[in-house]
């Protein structure tokens, strides 16, 4: 399958009865930038996606660098081609553009993990997810093709600072170069600012978009009957619903991760999960079937009236580098044979009547606020030392990714990636979404990113466009999608107003 | 003498009118001028100068005494005092009068022949002579009172002040209160680049020195002033580097040595400058005639020279080494004084940077630079990152390790010259103390006729250390209390007053009261205190109760650098009396005297079986384990508690103290809880300082430093000790080692863990190694890359053909893991790991240890099919069904397994989930590592651990991919 087909609108939505569903034309193909090639070679390094992030970005950022900071002149501001230029350019206020690189001590490190005392011969990598990058004498760089320097930050705000100033952004800089201490004195950022963004055709009706994550079919403390609800939701047979005609107008269900739990012992990996495709042995016969088997339960009910994009997350039985594969067929036998079900990678994107809709299943998110301090991330309750960034700090994340047009920046630092090679970086966002989302969050959050026209002072170098001029309006709904299995909410995107609801599904309700 | 002001201006001092003597015995009726006459007068007869030149200017008559021997009544004897116009002609001199034979006058005419003389301190260093006689040491201050000295119009050197002093006005300070401080040496650290041909170590006569990155940075101050690269061609710029490029390659040697003498520093430093570096650059100047180039001192117009010297100690035996003429700078190179001083499993700038800095280096093949250097401005910037980050690490090595601040303090501590301490071998440290403290009471020392190598003086007397208590082998569950003598030897010389001016000659016993004299267990008799105080006596006690005071006031000190400098200080003060036993026993130095060594290991022996015949004595129960050079192990008795043994410790330590004459003390500082004593001078314990937790876990003489090891030796023998040690759970020691045995016979050790390296030198192509013949092989096969003389050649064994010899099974580590050749992992069983092994498990286990390496766990399967030769390319592999190797035409199972399908596609991805977790954390660390995200990393860096483990990430991690594949993608 390679994509659904697109189904004739319905120009009659609102009328149906809520049997009938409204259906909508889903174009999954945006989504095939994630899909890695078949032979896929681990041989290249990872210097290539820098390389090729700076290349796709370095225009942008100093174009808009010039908008915020001024063209360059004489005597007075300069910008500089390279970084390592500025060594001769006598303390004179500068701009200079490249990728940042934090370097923090504690970040996971394999070679530290030698000096750990430990049974194993040979130290297995560092367990990213657990690790914490508490920041106390980190060190900044901003680095280009040809050389890197360090940053001097004690003239900017320390919360900006350290926001902005993460691993993998490129960006533009102002400030001089101390010659005493060979760094940079920043006193001032630039972002590239958001990607051009596709116009909103009007829509006649409500349509909506349901995304959920973190559905943990078979997690040992999990609330079955939720799921449950959740199902009979979806397939319009919940009863009274207060939201009117909401069920019936759903479009599409966008599964954002991690459908099966994490499990502790790493040992048997994601193979535990499919406990039930092996001949049970004595004892074990009351078991609940294996969580995948209820995972492909579930899809197969859901899409027999609905389309369903499922992506992987973290937790799910695909490969671990980033972009996460779409799930194997053998793995959801029986949904996988009704077209309705998309297995999609994560990120995922897809338009739904050229509705832009991009999200991930949260590890991008997650990893970005291991690089905030540590005070303004609250403590999760229930996995005690394992920080999760609250719903607003997720959306100020999202918004900073929008801004500097990349969707993962910590890839490949701290977050594992894929080594591309081919010149580019599938992160990059080429264009702004209309939903833009982050799975497997500690809790909902949601905020409507306005960003009104700019005027360009010069729009001669605007090839770029998709559709309309650069520095159009944009419009972005930005969602902290919450885990189920911890809130038991979804979250449903109206597509024609971009408002965004949240649903809550439990036994008290 | 060179030097800095407060102020931090360099100042050159010339010190007129101080002239050298040395002593001479008084001949009966031979008159002082006679004398003085005579010696003119054979040097002109000789022809060894002038006629008209008066080499000796005076002779006159004191009275002093020999410090060797003492005789009864102690009489004063009368000496020549003869001084010279000019040091140099000092040995002509003594030899004459050492050989004999010279006419003097009498007073009544007759010519006497002067027959062979002992001649006494015609050998001290007539630098060392001054700085005596002033009262100054090393690296310390000194005032020049205004109006009595000059200072220079017309300079002769590049220091900022040239002054003139009469030798008389110059004032020393002791280092100490406010001339503590010390001054902030100018340290200029650099490393060299070279473009080697293909496969050949660069050669100074055909290969260009194409870089040298400095950093130039005075000692104690945080930044550096200035880090500057000299590049060969165009070099695009570094931020915060000051690049400077020439066309050629005489105009690049020349301006580094008008850097050298702009910056004029008063130390050079960098690794291994001493024997590649330096050498290099002055070899190749003199190759492209550069004549400025040798102008690297601080003299205007007297060029830098160099010959080859060969160093001889017990610790590295005999190497060739370098000799520099370079005034005014101390020539420091950080490679020499690190192995001097600790012994590490690899002297690579890499591995000691990992070891002290903690931080692996990225390490760029000579192969590679010629490639980067015939690049553009952008590759050759890359090298000049790489050269840039090479001179940093030893100025950043020098203060991390504080070796500055503590080469300084042994110069003050010992009075000798900062450089002294690096050219010299250890004897001139107690050399100068001896005569420091001989000068002031009138105590002559004879010069010795010097058999031997030069320079380096051997490092002590050999019969040191014998064992006096056996070892008890055993692992021991109980604590073992630890009794040691503090300062053992410094102690046993004060506390029975051996000392060269002590010792008795036989013949002169019997006209001395027995009360008066003590003999030692080796025969030899000294004078009691009471009647005179040896000399070595005197100056222990000095250094020991400094040492004391300079401990005292590191605690008050608030300054962190005064607490380098005092902490340093104390280290110099113990090494120093520590180095006067070796002293008196070096059979090749200054001045031994075996009676005195001898005396002191006969009476430390003595101590060490009188402690365990006390111990013995007074707990019952209580037995000596083993007992070493200066300390004793005691199990004060089965199922005594930890807390109990210290009390116990604590209680000996103190009675038994006052058994022994003062100031010999035994101190209790440790329990060893459990302990595994394996053999003399090997064991390993936990180490207890108090009851709550233990300090650590100290291993002596054990395995995995060695460097011929593979890791896999070190890593399993230190996890035997965490599990006999830490968890005291003996089974799960075995079950660990007899699981690792089972996965080095089934292939599953990560071959990163088998690498071996051995350094290729100029001698080893005779015979038969195995680095030797691989790194003839891989010169077959690529000279461009293969190993030349003095690269460390990694490798591992394989299995080769049937009955090939082993070394000639040695192969490239990255070649084996790109080919998928077999490790012969019985080689690794039987010739790396058993013995280790054996010796560990031995005093646990006793005569079953055998059966670690037989039973089930050894069975071996062999898995791995070679691809050898070019035939396997053209033969098709066929495919295998993933599930049960059924051979397959397409996808990943045959229709027998395809039922299974989700298992064993699970089972295929978490194979694969694992190595991409390993993939992305080693290519990560590697970017990092490099300092730059931008660029592929070059690294040849083998001592990194990850170096080889990361490739293997690779080829797994391929593998891996295109089974899972095969089971089909449906997008
Ligand atoms: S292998 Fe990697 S981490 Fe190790 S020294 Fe080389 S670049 Fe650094
Ligand atoms: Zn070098
Ligand atoms: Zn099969």
């Amino acid at each position: 399958m390679h994509s659904l087909e697109p189904t004739p609108p319905n120009g009659n939505g609102q009328e149906s009865h809520p049997t009938v569903r409204v259906v909508s034309e889903i174009d999954l193909s945006p989504a095939k930038r994630f899909i890695l090639p078949k032979k896929k070679k681990y041989e290249p390094q990872y210097a290539h996606v820098y390389f090729s992030r700076l290349k796709s970005l370095t225009a942008h950022v100093l174009k808009s660098a010039k908008l915020t900071f001024g063209e360059g002149e004489e005597g007075k501001l300069q910008y500089s081609k390279r970084i390592a230029d500025i060594a001769s350019k006598d303390e004179m206020e500068t701009v200079v553009v490249g990728v940042i690189f934090r370097h923090m001590k504690s970040k996971p490190s394999i070679l530290a993990q030698y000096d750990v005392p430990s049974h194993e011969l040979i130290p297995a990598p560092p367990d990213r997810a657990t690790c914490t990058y508490p920041r106390d004498d980190d060190e900044v760089f901003i680095e280009d093709e040809y050389g890197r320097c360090a940053l001097d930050l004690s003239q900017l705000d320390s919360a900006v600072a350290t926001l902005s100033l993460v691993t993998g952004f490129v960006l533009a800089l102002k400030g001089h170069e101390d010659r005493r201490t060979g760094s940079f004195k920043v006193n001032a950022i630039s972002y590239a600012g958001q990607a051009p963004q596709k116009s909103l055709p009007e829509l006649p009706g409500d349509k909506f978009i349901c995304i959920t994550s973190a559905l943990s079919f078979g997690k040992a403390d999990g609330d079955v009957l939720a799921a449950e609800l959740l199902m009979e939701f979806l397939r319009g047979s919940a009863g009274e619903d207060p939201e009117g005609s909401t069920c019936a107008n759903i479009v599409q269900l966008i599964v954002a991760g991690n459908s099966v739990p994490q499990l502790e012992d790493t040992e048997s990996g994601p193979s535990a999960v499919l406990a039930a495709h092996r001949p049970l042995k004595s004892g074990e016969k009351e078991r609940v079937a294996a969580p995948i088997v209820e995972v492909d339960r579930f899809l197969s009910v859901i899409a027999s009236s609905l389309p369903v994009a499922v992506m992987p997350g973290e937790a799910d039985p695909v490969n671990y580098l980033l972009p996460q594969q779409p799930f194997h067929r053998c793995l959801l036998p029986s949904s996988s044979r009704n077209e309705n079900l998309a297995r999609v990678p994560n990120p995922f994107e897809c338009s739904v009547d050229k509705r832009v809709i991009l999200g991930t299943s949260g590890q991008p998110v997650t990893d970005f606020a291991l690089y905030e301090d540590q005070s303004s991330v609250m403590k999760d309750g229930k996995e005690a030392g394992k920080l999760r960034p609250s719903g607003e700090k997720v959306l100020d994340i999202l918004t900073l990714m929008l801004q500097n047009r990349h969707l993962a920046p910590t890839c490949p630092d701290t977050l594992a990636s894929f080594p591309f090679s081919d010149g580019s970086d599938p992160f990059v966002l080429e264009s702004t979404p209309h939903v833009f989302f982050a799975g497997n969050q500690r809790e909902y959050a949601s905020r409507l990113v306005r960003t009104p026209h700019v005027q360009t002072q010069a729009s001669s170098g605007s090839s770029m466009d998709i559709d309309g001029v650069q520095g159009g309006e944009k419009t972005v709904r930005i969602v902290s999608v919450p885990r189920f299995d911890e809130t038991g909410q979804v979250v449903l995107v109206n597509l024609r107003t971009l408002d965004c609801i949240v649903r809550e599904f439990a036994l008290t309700m | 003498m060179f030097g800095l002001t407060e102020g931090g201006s360099s100042v050159l001092v010339r010190v007129h009118h101080f002239y050298h003597y040395f002593y001479l015995p008084v001949t009966d009726g031979i008159q002082p001028e006679a004398l003085a006459e005579a010696i003119n007068r054979r040097l002109w007869n000789d022809k060894t100068v002038p006629r008209d030149r008066t080499v000796v200017t005076n002779v006159e008559i004191t009275t002093k005494r020999s410090i060797m021997y003492f005789i009864p009544g102690d009489p004063e004897v009368k000496f020549y005092k003869i001084t010279l116009l000019n040091p140099r002609h000092t040995k002509d001199v003594a030899r004459i009068l050492q050989r004999g034979g010279l006419s003097v006058k009498k007073p009544n005419d007759v010519t006497a022949k002067l027959p062979e003389l002992p001649t006494f301190e015609s050998t001290l260093d007539y630098l060392l002579r001054f700085m005596i006689e002033v009262g100054l040491v090393g690296c310390s201050w000194l005032t020049l009172p205004a109006g009595k000295y000059t200072i220079t119009e017309h300079k002769k050197s590049l220091l900022q002040v040239e002054i003139d002093v009469h030798a008389n006005d110059i004032i020393a300070h002791n280092p100490e209160g406010k001339w503590l401080r010390t001054a902030p040496l100018r340290r200029l650290s650099f490393d060299i680049e070279c473009a080697g041909r293909k496969g050949i170590f660069p050669e100074p006569e055909h290969d260009k020195v194409i870089q040298i990155a400095n950093y130039v940075w005075d000692h104690g101050h945080k930044k550096p002033i200035a880090q500057v690269v000299f590049t060969l061609k165009s070099c695009a710029a570094i931020v915060g580097a000051d690049v400077v490029s020439y066309e050629n390659e005489e105009e690049l040697l020349s301006a580094w040595a008008r850097f050298v003498r702009l910056t004029d520093p008063d130390i050079l430093t960098g690794y291994n400058i001493v024997n590649f570096d330096l050498p290099y650059l002055l070899d190749r100047a003199a190759q492209l005639k550069v004549a400025d180039f040798p102008l690297l001192g601080r003299m205007i117009g007297q060029p830098t020279t160099m010959r080859k010297t060969r160093m001889s100690s017990s610790a590295f035996g005999t190497h060739e080494s370098h000799a520099f003429s370079m005034h005014g700078r101390v020539i420091f190179d950080m490679l020499q004084l690190i192995t001097r001083e600790y012994k590490l499993r690899s002297y690579s700038l890499n591995s000691v940077s990992a070891e002290f800095l903690g931080q692996q280096k990225e390490d760029v093949h000579y192969s590679i630079i010629g490639d980067l250097q015939r690049g553009d401005e952008q590759t050759r910037r890359r090298l000049a990152v790489y050269c840039l980050k090479d001179a940093l690490l030893p100025v950043r090595l020098m203060d991390k390790l504080m070796s500055l601040t503590n080469y300084m303090e042994m110069a003050r501590v010992t009075g000798i010259p900062l450089g002294w301490l690096v050219s010299r071998g250890h004897m001139i440290k107690v050399v100068s103390l001896l005569h420091r403290k001989s000068h002031l009471v009138d105590l002559l020392i004879p010069d010795i006729k010097r058999s031997g190598p030069e320079g380096g003086g051997g490092d002590g007397p050999q019969f040191e250390g014998a064992t006096v208590i056996k070892p008890e082998k055993g692992y021991y569950k109980d604590p073992i209390a630890t009794l040691d003598f503090a300062s053992l030897y410094p102690s046993i010389i004060m506390a029975h007053n051996l000392c060269y001016s002590t010792l008795v000659r036989p013949v002169h016993l019997a006209h001395m009261k027995p009360e008066d004299l003590s003999k030692s267990p080796s025969g030899a008799s000294f004078v009691k205190r009471s009647v005179k105080k040896g000399i070595l006596t005197k100056i222990l006690e000095e250094l020991l109760a400094a040492r004391k005071q300079a401990k005292k006031d590191l605690k008050a000190a608030k300054d962190p650098f005064l607490q380098s400098v005092l902490n340093g200080r104390q280290l110099a003060l113990k090494i120093s009396a520590n180095a006067v036993y070796g002293f008196t026993g070096a059979s090749v130095g200054k001045l031994p005297c075996m009676d005195i060594s001898a005396s002191t290991t006969a009476y430390g022996r003595q101590m060490i079986d009188n402690t365990r015949l006390e111990v013995e004595k007074r707990y019952k129960g209580a037995t000596v384990i083993y007992g070493d050079t200066d300390s004793v192990m005691i199990k004060f008795g089965n199922g005594k508690s930890l807390e109990e043994c210290m009390r116990l410790g604590e209680e000996a330590a103190e009675a038994i103290s006052s058994i022994f004459p003062k100031p010999v003390k035994l101190e209790f500082e440790k329990c060893y809880y459990p302990y595994l004593l394996i053999s003399k001078k090997r064991y390993a314990g936990l180490l207890w300082t108090n009851t709550e937790k233990y300090d650590k876990m100290d291993c002596k003489g054990i395995e995995a430093v060695r460097r011929d090891n593979c890791r896999l030796v070190a890593n399993v023998i230190s996890s035997v000790l965490e599990f006999l040690l830490k968890k005291r759970d003996l089974q799960q020691a075995i079950s660990m080692v007899k699981k690792v045995i089972s996965d080095l016979l089934q292939n599953k050790i990560d071959v990163s863990l088998l690498v071996v390296s051995k350094s290729l030198t100029k001698t080893d192509y005779e015979n038969k190694q195995a680095h030797v013949v691989l790194a003839e092989k891989l010169r077959k096969r690529d000279p461009g890359t293969a190993p030349a003389i003095g690269d460390r050649v990694p490798y591992v064994i394989t299995k080769g053909r049937k009955n090939e010899p082993a070394y000639s099974r040695a192969e490239d580590p990255l070649y084996v893991l790109e080919r998928n050749i077999p490790i012969d992992n019985n080689y690794y069983l039987e010739n790396m790991l058993r013995k280790p092994l054996e010796r560990i498990f031995e005093p646990v286990m006793k005569s079953s240890v055998n059966s670690l390496f037989v039973g089930e766990h050894t069975r071996t399967i062999s898995v791995v099919t070679p691809k050898k030769g070019g035939m396997a390319k053209y033969t098709k592999v066929r495919l295998k069904c993933l599930g049960c190797k059924a051979p397959i035409n397409e996808g990943a199972l045959c229709a027998y397994c395809v039922p299974k399908e989700a298992e064993h596609y699970t089972k295929n991805l978490n194979t694969m989930v694992k190595l991409e977790k390993a993939y992305s954390s080693l290519w990560t660390e590697c970017q990092r590592c490099m300092g730059d995200i931008c660029h592929d990393v070059l690294c040849s860096n083998g001592d990194c651990p990850i170096f080889y483990r990361r490739r293997k990430a690779q080829i797994d991690l391929n593998a891996a991919s295109e089974k899972v594949s095969r089971f089909g993608l449906d997008w």
